[in-house]
């Protein structure tokens, strides 16, 4: 249920706890991005009808994120429309906020602040696919700041999976891929090895033919296509490993 | 229009660079020795097309970089129903390539605009 024009105007809530105030958002399977400002720090946590899909909070993603946001001390809470998230979260909310609780009582709140600071990624899961080599990608990708939504597809151009709820850009990609072939036999050369469409909206969608398959990213405005692409090399070269989770 | 191509193509690592229109085919193409025209205009065609598909799925393409094992190739939509296609080594610079491009699409299309005073404007797609 996506949140009216009045409840996105309600701005800032006062004398709620932050978890009683997720707790209601899932009870009431709201569709919003809840936006945590506290000091300076800011930090986005998003639902979908009531279920929590996914946090960003300076360096960090997913419940890692939720975990340092849970951390801050005095938030204020502003309701803003829903975002077509990558799901990074997998647990239910109740599970993060007992994690959370037990945490902050094993560590007295260091753990929470460590988890704010830490580079390395605490993702529940990237995909459900059954195939490993899809599953270990996934939940590379979904790992690496700067990307909004990834899309699988196989060699036929047929989408075998996307994080993406409603924007389908598998065809378009194919298309992409059909195109760089045709320039390929006029050009006599191999390839290609990278598809990079930059968007008037600033955001970038990268393409990444492999021999398995075929790798469609769709980035925000401000991320370096080099960095995410030196980021997924160990998951494309198979250094990564197959997920066996 | 040539001296705007020739301004791209003097960048080190630039081989080739053409505008093709929808009207009119192959519009102006500035290629060194050794790099047949036609083939730069073959490649925009396959731009051209693509430019076309992403607006069927409202995409609004500014800049679009191929790269080959051989080449890179930087292309552009224009207004007009025209596109602007760089073709580079890939150890080319290909950011400056896409700036200088970028620098000049205005001049660019005032060129397109006397070639073609009755091409509508907008994208090619």
């Amino acid at each position: 249920m996506a949140l009216n024009e009045g409840e996105r105007q309600a701005g800032i809530f006062g004398g709620v706890s932050l978890p009683s105030f997720l707790q209601m958002l899932e009870q009431e399977r709201k569709s919003c991005t809840l936006i945590v400002r506290s000091e300076d720090r800011e930090g986005r946590l998003y639902f979908n009808d009531g279920v929590l899909i996914d946090a960003q909070s300076l360096g960090a993603l997913g419940r890692e994120a939720a975990f340092a946001i849970l951390s801050w001390e005095n938030p204020s809470l502003h309701v803003d429309r829903p975002e077509d998230r990558m799901h990074r979260i997998r647990q239910p909310l109740a599970h993060i906020l007992l994690d959370y609780a037990t945490l902050r009582d094993e560590e007295g709140g260091a753990g929470a602040a460590a988890a704010e600071e830490s580079a390395i990624p605490l993702f529940d899961c990237g995909s459900d696919h059954p195939d490993p080599v899809v599953r270990g990608v996934a939940r590379h990708i979904v790992s690496i700041r700067g990307i909004r939504h990834y899309y699988f597809l196989n060699r036929q151009g047929n989408v075998i999976t996307q994080s993406s709820r409603t924007l389908k850009l598998g065809d378009f990609i194919t298309y992409c891929i059909v195109s760089g072939i045709q320039m390929r036999k006029v050009l006599d050369a191999r390839g290609p090895s990278r598809i990079q469409l930059g968007f008037q909206n600033g955001e970038t969608l990268l393409i990444l033919p492999g021999a398995g398959m075929i790798i469609g990213l769709l980035l925000d405005g401000m991320t370096a296509v080099d960095e995410i692409v030196e980021q997924l090399r160990p998951a494309l070269t198979g250094k990564a490993g197959p997920d066996r989770a | 229009m040539k001296s705007l191509l020739k301004e791209i193509s003097v960048i080190p690592g630039v081989l080739a660079a053409c505008i093709f229109a929808r009207e009119g085919g192959l519009v102006c193409a500035e290629a060194g020795a050794g790099f047949p025209e036609d083939r730069t205009g073959q490649a925009a065609l396959h731009f051209f097309r693509l430019v076309q598909m992403a607006g069927m799925n409202k995409l609004n393409i500014k800049s679009t970089v191929f790269r080959f094992d051989r080449y890179t190739i930087v292309c552009f939509p224009l207004d007009r129903g025209a596109v602007l296609i760089v073709v580079c080594d890939p150890q080319a610079n290909s950011s400056l390539v896409a700036t200088t491009a970028a620098m000049l699409l205005d001049d660019i299309l005032r060129e397109l605009g006397k070639s073609f005073p009755s091409a509508p404007w907008g994208n090619p797609g």
